[in-house]
């Protein structure tokens, strides 16, 4: 069972700037194929600590382990632990723009598994499956810069898909969906965890709860985390809900 | 519908990846170099706009009213240019001190804000001024004296090398001026909101548009320092192999090019959102000056500064 726990962090603090806490003293466990959801306020960290989870920036104070391995800078410098790490973990950013830099679709979704080291053939059939699997043939020789919002969304996650990484983490992955796009990606992202994937997912939005999670964590205003429950529960506790600005107090239900 | 999104599901992505991370092996190298600039650079700059969110209430300066404060400051500097007494210098200098520490402002960056800039610009051009050879006069410290130094058979150096007393007191009072005026803007900038700041200069007459991209330049400073941050751990977390040399070196090229396309998108993005927020490249003034008794004690604190300055025998240095 040990083995099943993909993250562990205890007493994890960071800060952008002196005295100015993103995250402070984060204890949490995250197991293998679980659908955890980060809930809370805007600026309350949520991002912060799915950039500390993905190892792209490091705790100021506290332990990070993952795969259990300690991730820190100094571990992140070897080459080849940083590539296993990468190759484990898959990051949808909240601003998709900064996350695409080739020159057309196909060849944004061919990078990975080209670093990778697949073989050219390979790369391209992986590539051609996720641009069926996501709809966007029409796109697939486009440039990525002047797509829509939405599209460039489906293209951030093929891309970061292609390298079959075991967690994904997805930072607001419905902002600026329509509809018919945020069922897609809710399917996408259960369908994903079905074949064994962790999901670590940061949203605002409580309708999709139910569907999407098997736990919830909410970090509230003062950086910590205030609840981490099941989401049943947490969606039953008003107090907390309105604590993380989920509903206003006029909500009622 | 369910059965349909199952048969197209990619058959890889069921594949797990089993391997365990690798043990790391310590190495002095670490490559984040330019992440950890730009992180330094970020937090410096950040640090200057929310030094007045970090600070303590108590604060005085805090809270003079932004133009009263201004002007005292402005009046200070303009006493220590034109003061001959060395006493108040070195006085204003403490004073100044004083309210930085008062105000929050850490001991090591103003050392690093004043002292530092001053020492090394200023004390480096003023120092051969305290020699007689520039400055005549009475010697406190004899280097030597009564030798004859030729170089070559045109030039000759003087006899004698003194230090001189009114030498030495040139350089204290041009280092003591710069930086008791260092510290005082250091003081004007750490206590005001930069926002305010801006419209204030535009008060008492600096060009708006001047003052504008004043403005402008240190919004998109943020805004691109982050968008580059960014940008750097998104193609980062997307590494996911190792990477030959050459594409290393593709890759600087791209990311400029990227970084500016980028960069081209959002201030078009930003500037058509400020157009329809109204901006035409004016300011408007802050509004309702409310004078309190705080203001007026600075007032008075300033007034008896400039009047101990402008005293004693040492007064003004138009009254000779
Ligand atoms: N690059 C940065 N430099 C300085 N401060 C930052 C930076 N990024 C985030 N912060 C600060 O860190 C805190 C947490 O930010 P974070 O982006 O993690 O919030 P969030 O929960 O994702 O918010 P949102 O719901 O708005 O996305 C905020 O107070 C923010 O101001
Ligand atoms: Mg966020």
């Amino acid at each position: 069972m040990a083995g099943s726990l993909v993250y562990e962090l205890e007493n994890v603090s960071y800060s952008y700037q002196h005295s100015k806490p993103a995250l402070e003293e984060i204890d949490l466990k995250i197991a293998l194929a679980e659908r955890v959801m980060l809930l809370g306020p805007n600026g309350c960290g949520k991002s912060t600590l799915q950039k500390i989870l993905a190892g792209l920036i490091f705790a100021d104070s506290g332990k990070v382990t993952a795969f259990d391995r300690k991730i820190t800078s100094k571990a992140m410098s070897d080459k080849r632990f940083a590539t296993a790490l990468r190759q484990k973990i898959g990051f949808v950013f909240q601003n998709s723009d900064v996350q695409l830099f080739c020159t057309s679709v196909l060849d944004e979704i061919m990078f990975g598994p080209l670093t990778m080291g697949l073989s050219f053939s390979e790369a391209k059939k992986r590539a051609e499956d996720l641009i069926d699997y996501t709809g966007i043939g029409y796109l697939a020789n486009c440039s990525p810069h002047h797509l829509s919002g939405g599209e460039k969304k489906k293209v951030a996650i093929a891309a970061v898909v292609a390298t079959n990484p075991e967690v994904l983490i997805f930072d607001e992955p419905t902002n600026g969906l329509d509809p018919k796009s945020q069922r897609w990606m809710i399917d996408t992202i259960n369908e994903l965890n079905k074949q064994g994937k962790t999901i670590i997912l940061a949203t605002h939005y409580l309708e999709f709860v139910p569907e999407l999670a098997d736990r919830i964590i909410v970090l509230g205003e003062n950086h910590r985390i205030i609840a981490n429950d099941l989401p049943e529960r947490i969606l039953k506790n008003r107090n907390i809900l309105l604590d993380a600005n989920l509903i206003d107090p006029s909500y009622n239900k | 519908m369910q059965q349909m999104t199952q048969e197209k599901f990619p058959q890889w992505l069921q594949v797990k990846n089993e391997l365990l991370l690798p043990e790391y092996k310590r190495t002095w190298l670490s490559n984040d170099y330019l992440e950890k600039m730009l992180n330094k650079i970020n937090n410096a700059l950040a640090t200057d706009s929310d030094s007045f969110n970090t600070v303590c209430n108590r604060a005085i300066l805090q809270q003079v009213e932004p133009h009263t404060k201004f002007i005292g400051l402005l009046v200070l500097i303009l006493s220590a240019a034109l003061t001959k007494n060395m006493l108040y210098l070195v006085g204003l200098n403490l004073v100044t001190f004083g309210f930085a520490l008062q105000s929050g402002i850490r001991c090591s960056i103003f050392f690093l804000r004043v002292w530092l800039p001053t020492i090394m610009f200023v004390g480096i051009t003023v120092l051969p001024g305290i020699i007689n050879w520039v400055t005549p006069g009475e010697a406190m410290c004899i280097v030597y004296s009564g030798i004859n130094c030729n170089i070559g058979s045109t030039i000759s150096l003087p006899t004698d090398l003194t230090i001189t007393r009114q030498g030495v007191q040139a350089a204290f009072f041009v280092i003591f001026r710069s930086a008791a005026s260092l510290g005082l803007v250091t003081l004007l900038i750490k206590t005001t909101r930069w926002s305010i700041l801006t419209k204030i200069l535009v008060k008492f007459g600096l060009p708006a548009t001047i003052v504008a991209v004043l403005d402008l330049t240190y919004r998109y400073i943020f805004l691109f320092m982050i968008l580059l941050l960014e940008y750097l751990m998104g193609r980062k977390s997307r590494l996911v192999g190792a990477e030959s040399q050459s594409a290393k070196i593709a890759w600087i090229g791209e990311t400029i090019a990227s970084f500016f396309r980028l960069a081209r998108e959002y201030s078009q993005e930003i500037d058509q959102a400020m157009q329809s927020r109204g901006y035409n490249g004016e300011y408007y003034p802050v509004s309702n000056i409310k004078l309190r008794l705080i203001d007026t004690c600075f007032g008075l604190v300033v007034i008896l500064l400039c009047y101990y300055a402008a005293g004693g025998n040492n007064g003004w240095i138009f009254s000779i």
